[in-house]
């Protein structure tokens, strides 16, 4: 089934395809919403939808308490509509919110054939390290472990500690420790 | 490596588990709790003895998750990475818990 698009407002057979969906846990709200309906009227002999709303779980986070969201057919797509609620599989944690990530101060850039990320300048920048030092931990023997897409490198000359992304070869990271890290 | 009575920062437990405690309200953006841990984790009063290598560690987790999700130009940590940034933070409050 085709997600929910703000660009048009849903007809009734789609809304019913939405809450049969929901029913299944297979909405595009996910199992944030657990029902979609629609108020109709019939003007000029046709049936029309007035309005359509979802239910959402009141366990989906602070947006949404449990009561009915109403999705006004006006012929223009009312704020929020379309949006996803936050799930229980989203990162809402004891905030309730997303985690956000600010925007650094570098853009990526690659340095002698090694790509680093904007966040790795940073780091780089904030704590005095130089691309040389950095790449100098960046050596087989200097692997301490690899997981979760990350490989993490300690030099323990330098202590510093780079992580690099074993898909690209990016550096995402790199920072002084004062131990070393574990294994 | 458990630091000891030698090192003399002013930062004690309570300060770390209070700038926590600002994330967890919202008061402070993850950027913000990463750069205010790092600072108050190396000042930490050795009064009583804290697990450094522990609290680097967890730090450290916080950071891949958030330098990952910054070089993928993502807005907000997936799942995964906020609940291993959860995690790590839980493992640091206890850590400061304990030495508190």
């Amino acid at each position: 089934m085709a997600a929910l698009s703000p660009a048009a407002m849903p007809d009734r057979n789609t809304l019913r395809a939405l809450a049969q969906a929901a029913a299944r846990g297979e909405a595009p709200f996910q199992s944030c919403i657990v029902s979609v309906g629609a108020h109709t009227r019939v003007r000029n002999g046709k049936q029309e939808s007035v309005s359509a709303y979802t239910r959402a779980n009141p366990d989906c986070g602070e947006e949404s308490d449990g009561s009915w969201i109403a999705v006004q057919d006006r012929g223009s797509v009312p704020p929020g509509y379309g949006q996803r609620l936050p799930g229980p599989q989203d990162p809402v944690g004891r905030l309730r919110s997303p985690i956000e990530i600010d925007r650094g101060t570098n853009p990526p850039a690659d340095i002698r054939g090694r790509p680093y990320s904007g966040h790795a300048l940073d780091r780089m920048q904030g704590r005095g390290l130089s691309p040389s030092a950095v790449e100098n931990a960046v050596r087989a023997e200097n692997l301490v472990r690899s997981s979760r897409g990350a490989n993490l490198y300690w030099d323990p000359v330098n202590r510093i500690m780079v992580v690099v992304d074993p898909r690209t070869n990016t550096v995402i990271t790199a920072i002084p420790r004062s131990t070393a890290p574990r294994r | 490596m458990t630091i000891n009575a030698a090192h003399h920062g002013r930062t004690t437990p309570k300060d770390v588990l209070e700038t926590i405690s600002q994330f967890q309200k919202g008061q402070l953006r993850l950027a913000g709790l990463l750069d205010r841990l790092w600072a108050q984790i190396h000042d930490l009063s050795q009064e009583r003895s804290v697990d450094m290598e522990r609290l680097e560690d967890l730090w450290t987790d916080i950071e891949i998750a958030y330098a990952q999700a910054s070089a993928e130009n993502q807005t907000t940590l997936s799942a995964i990475q906020a609940a291993e940034v959860e995690r790590a933070i839980e493992g640091m409050t206890e850590i400061l818990r304990r030495a508190s």
